[in-house]
């Protein structure tokens, strides 16, 4: 039984990452993480009073919008792990896929008005994990 | 063996206080008495700029007879110039035979005084002896106010330049707000002692005239507020509020939308707009996919509403602080001059605001989830009850000697500090911990802004400035106020309020000393108004507006540019328009 590891946030371009790890699990019967990183470089473009416990508040978001992430996966029958932790997102990616053994690493589409992940950048990153980590990358 | 040592201690007691009694006693700080044979003459005198402000710092040197006298301050000793001090005052003593007193008593003597300094004209003035009083001792000549006008020299055009140069790297987000100010401030300086040393052309401003453009107030006043977040940000209380607005939308998206906004417009008066997102949003977005609302329909309202709320008091934004700093302006004067408007101003943007979101405030919202709920509940919980009800006490009884700060004419720095002192003794946190939570980069920001704009003034960009605002209103005050109000809050939308507010204070203070009718600080109230509002039209007009859009990016939600001025702009024009009429109205 293999492991998809889906990096996730929240938003509408997150949702269609879920489903299609929730379809390949379903598919495979394989074991499901979802990943959510606080990365707080967001903070380094404003000049702004960075108060000790933002990544605590950005942690406790996360750990909603992956129990969220669960009950959409509870809700078709895939039970499902959830992993939260702090950094760069690239960096805590690859961790999470050696740390869990993923096989496969769903990532969601940008949706092309943020600049977290341009669609170049994306894609360049999801060759460098199959590199590096030899997981399959589905971009959904 | 005790004995003797006390007595040695007494004896070194007594000498210390002896030679304490000494120094007080002697005659350092007074003129040197005059030499048998020989007149003190003590010329006396300010020195001026176009605007009457005192210049600082500029060389004083008296002519005698068309000879360039050795002359003696009270500070300098002899040479052969004196000084200005800050209010451009002078006081320079000259030791002369008592002929040569009464000579220039009679005029046959002329005598004159040259004022020069880098950035200004030399300036030479003749003193005419009617002007010239004499004792057995003395003799005084007090000179009339010497107006200095700027030059534009090589100074000139470089502090521009470094300005506009920071001022585009903060717009454009090139480098960190921070480290644009500190490389504009050091440019400032660097030229000045570098380029200066070899032509005083190149001079912009003194490294003691640059520290004293530094606002204390405004750093101790920022720096004691930022204790105070930090504590209760540790408690849960916003999110607890938060939480109590969710309840009480009762299931309508409007109301829980409206709740939010009024609740964090609130909070933001009295405390830093950004933190109060930082707390705020992740569980306003929570709240918001619990519903199956869009976030951004919930964190927009209230990121404007903040911007909004800050608006209202002394401490509630950084360009209301700094602004009452340097007009010393009252925490009360603030709440009653921008209060009301404030209001009116939250009811307009919340206007914009439902006729703009009413699709999403429309939606039928999901049935929440239990296990979500219960998370947002322990999210939302008060997790410190005892440094929570400490802090609050504190707060209050600041907030209340903030509204008596007249009383005690104790500046808003001061007592803010009395507090975080306060706070620090009784909660005690770790001393280490709590300077960890100071954010250091936003008071280095301040402090190289006052710097720079103690650059641009040295060199007369204020100046001209001020006189072109003044000549483009006509000496109205209506027309003035106006000018502020939409010409800042362009400026705070497009670069960034904080700078544009500091660089704009002296132009303002100028203005509200020669436009008839604003000596009611009127002017002060557009400046705030326009620099706090203006910021809601784009997502890089306010800091906090960069940490909301960052925050929703967090939770997968992306605030493109144009997404927030399709909100921002309308609430903007509405707010400034509220303000316009308010600034008419009541002014």
């Amino acid at each position: 039984m293999g492991t998809i590891l889906c990096a996730t946030r929240g938003g509408e371009a997150s949702q269609a990452a879920q489903d299609a790890a929730i379809d390949i699990a379903l598919r495979t019967g394989s074991r499901l993480v979802f990943l959510y990183v606080v990365d707080l470089s967001f903070l380094e473009r404003a000049q702004a009073q960075h108060i000790v416990d933002v990544g605590g508040e950005v942690a406790r978001m996360g750990q909603f919008l992956l129990t969220m992430a669960k009950e959409r996966a509870k809700a078709r029958g895939v039970e499902a792990k959830t992993i939260c932790r702090k950094g760069k997102p690239r960096e805590e990616i690859k961790r999470a896929v050696k740390e869990e053994g993923a096989d496969v690493v769903v990532l969601g589409r940008p949706s092309g008005k943020g600049d977290f992940f341009p669609e170049e950048a994306l894609y360049a990153f999801a060759q460098e994990l199959e590199q590096e980590t030899g997981a399959e990358v589905v971009i959904a | 063996m005790q004995t003797s040592s006390k007595s040695v201690r007494s004896i070194l007691k007594l000498a210390v206080i002896g030679l304490m009694l000494l120094l007080i006693a002697s005659p350092a700080d007074s003129a040197p008495p005059p030499q048998e044979s020989t007149i003190t003459l003590v010329v006396l005198g300010r020195v001026v700029d176009t605007h009457g402000n005192g210049v600082a710092n500029a060389s004083v040197s008296i002519y005698v007879g068309g000879v360039k006298a050795e002359v003696g301050s009270y500070s300098e000793g002899s040479s052969d110039s004196t000084r200005t001090q800050f209010d451009g005052s002078y006081i320079a003593h000259i030791e002369i035979t008592p002929e040569l007193a009464e000579s220039l008593r009679t005029g046959k003597t002329k005598i004159a005084v040259e004022v020069s300094k880098p950035t200004y004209l030399t300036v030479r003035q003749g003193i005419i002896g009617r002007r010239i009083a004499r004792d057995s001792n003395y003799c005084y000549v007090e000179v009339p106010e010497i107006v200095l006008p700027h030059v534009k020299k090589a100074a000139f055009f470089i502090a521009v330049g470094i300005f506009l140069l920071v001022l585009t790297l903060i717009g454009f987000k090139v480098v960190h707000e921070t480290v644009a100010s500190l490389l504009g401030a050091s440019l400032m300086l660097g030229v000045s002692y570098i380029l200066g040393t070899f032509d005083r052309d190149f001079r912009i401003i003194s490294f003691e005239r640059a520290i004293s453009f530094i606002d204390f107030d405004v750093i101790f006043l920022v720096m004691s507020l930022m204790i105070f977040v930090a504590l209760l940000s540790r408690t849960g209380l916003f999110q607890w509020l938060a939480f109590q607005a969710y309840k009480l939308g009762g299931g309508k998206p409007y109301v829980i939308a409206g709740a939010l906004s009024l609740l964090t417009a609130f909070i933001s008066a009295f405390l830093n707009n950004v933190t109060v997102m930082l707390l705020i949003g992740p569980v306003t977005i929570e709240m918001a996919l619990m519903l199956g609302i869009h976030p951004v329909s919930f964190l927009i309202p209230e990121v404007l509403a903040s911007n909004v709320g800050g608006a209202a008091t002394l401490i509630g934004d950084p360009p209301n602080t700094i602004i009452g700093s340097y007009a010393h302006l009252s925490f009360n004067e603030f709440l009653l001059n921008l209060g009301p408007v404030v209001l009116l101003s939250y009811l307009a943007l919340m206007a914009v605001v439902f006729l703009l979101y009413r699709g999403q405030y429309r939606r039928k919202m999901e049935e929440p989830s239990p296990e979500l709920l219960e998370q947002l509940k322990r999210e939302a919980a008060i997790k410190d009850k005892a440094t929570l009800k400490k802090t609050l006490l504190v707060a209050v009884i600041t907030v209340m000697l903030f509204f008596s700060g007249e009383l005690f004419k104790a500046p808003p720095g001061v007592v803010a500090l009395l507090g975080a002192t306060a706070l620090l003794l009784w909660v005690r946190p770790g001393v280490e911990e709590m300077l960890k939570e100071v954010d250091w980069t936003t008071l280095v920001f301040f402090m190289s802004l006052f710097i720079m704009v103690g650059g641009i003034y040295e060199v007369g960009l204020i100046h001209m400035v001020a006189d072109f605002v003044r000549n483009l209103a006509g000496g109205s005050l209506t027309v003035t106020a106006l000018f502020l109000i939409w010409v800042s809050a362009l400026f705070s939308a497009l670069v960034a309020n904080i700078p544009f507010t500091a660089a704009m204070l002296p132009v303002v203070a100028y203005l509200t000393s020669t436009i008839p009718g604003a000596s009611n600080n009127a002017l002060y109230w557009a400046l705030a108004m326009g620099a706090c509002f203006g910021g809601n039209a784009t997502t890089i007009g306010a800091a906090a507006n960069i940490v909301t859009v960052g925050l929703a990016d967090r939770a997968g939600y992306e605030i493109g540019f144009a997404d927030f001025l399709k909100v921002g702009l309308p609430a903007t024009v509405a707010t400034l328009v509220v303000a316009s009429l308010w600034m008419i109205i009541r002014y």
